[in-house]
């Protein structure tokens, strides 16, 4: 007998794709044997935002698709994770910090928990990035 | 073996930054590709990258296509060929017959260097992200402006 490969799942915007996501991506991975990538449509980031990224959905799959840590990508089309994990039946879900604790991942943690899907959070610096990164740019 | 190589500043890496590394991957055998460091950045093309060296060579390394991903510490591209002794060098984004073009095969006319040029096939280029990047960074962020 062996046990399979763990599947792994995050998700993410990935605008103006910086350090910070890689990091992520890059943590992810070592944690488990194949990563799948949601990555978040137009729509959804504008419904949750008020605006749309700068990078459209296909160009920010694209860049995720072809790094080295990162095995399947998929677009994430509802932030409902169960909807996700129907889909996908990943074993681990990677997770900024920035949600732990917070009602709505404490109930994603029980039911995930149920049907013996894992939660990892990270520190999660991409959102520091991206802010970074727009006062560099801007700042100049 | 076919060594291929190509260069870039990969500032805000996007879809055309990829496209040209992967066209170039499917040209060769192994692909180098040389980052510029900030310094030769704002030496080659007059402006200082909005991000660090070090970041956008840790996201070059981190694309499947780049077999090894280096510094780029010289703006001389011959001082790169006697490192790196590629076969072919990669031009994204100028086509034939444009003045750096046409510099960059005079470079290589009298070694055994081919010069292959891939235009850019998508319009996200650097310039137009750190226009749209301004445009974003304009905007207030919510709660900064007072209210009535």
């Amino acid at each position: 007998m062996r046990v399979g490969k763990l599947v792994g799942y995050t998700t993410g915007v990935f605008d103006m794709f910086h350090v910070g996501h890689l990091n992520i991506l890059r943590q992810s991975r070592a944690r488990c044997d194949y990563l799948i990538v949601g990555v978040t449509t137009d729509e959804l980031v504008e419904s949750r935002k008020g605006r749309r990224p700068i990078v459209p959905l296909l160009e920010r799959m694209e860049v995720v698709q072809n790094l080295r840590y990162v095995d399947d990508v998929v677009a994430q089309t509802t932030m409902d994770k169960d909807e996700a994990w129907r889909n996908l039946k990943f074993d681990v879900m990677f997770v900024g910090d920035d949600w732990k604790g917070t009602s709505a991942w404490d109930a994603i943690e029980a039911h995930f928990a149920a049907v013996g899907v894992a939660i990892v959070y990270f520190p999660y610096t991409a959102h520091t990035s991206s802010t970074i990164l727009r006062r560099r740019v801007f700042g100049e | 073996m076919r060594l291929g190589f190509t260069s870039g500043v990969f500032d805000l890496f996007h879809v055309g930054h990829l496209n040209v590394i992967r066209r170039a991957r499917l040209d060769c055998d192994q692909l180098v590709v040389a980052v510029a460091t900030d310094d030769v950045a704002v030496e080659l093309t007059g402006l200082r990258p909005a991000t660090p060296f070090e970041e956008r060579l840790a996201i070059v390394r981190s694309m499947r296509v780049v077999d090894v991903a280096i510094g780029r510490m010289t703006p001389d591209v011959l001082d790169l060929w006697d490192q790196v002794r590629f076969d072919v060098v990669y031009k994204g984004g100028d086509w034939p017959g444009s003045a750096r073009g046409d510099e960059l095969e005079r470079t290589f006319a009298d070694l055994p260097v081919e010069v292959v040029y891939f235009p850019y096939t998508r319009n996200t280029s650097s310039a137009r992200l750190r226009e749209a990047l301004g445009d974003v960074a304009d905007e207030p962020e919510p709660g900064s402006r007072p209210t009535g």
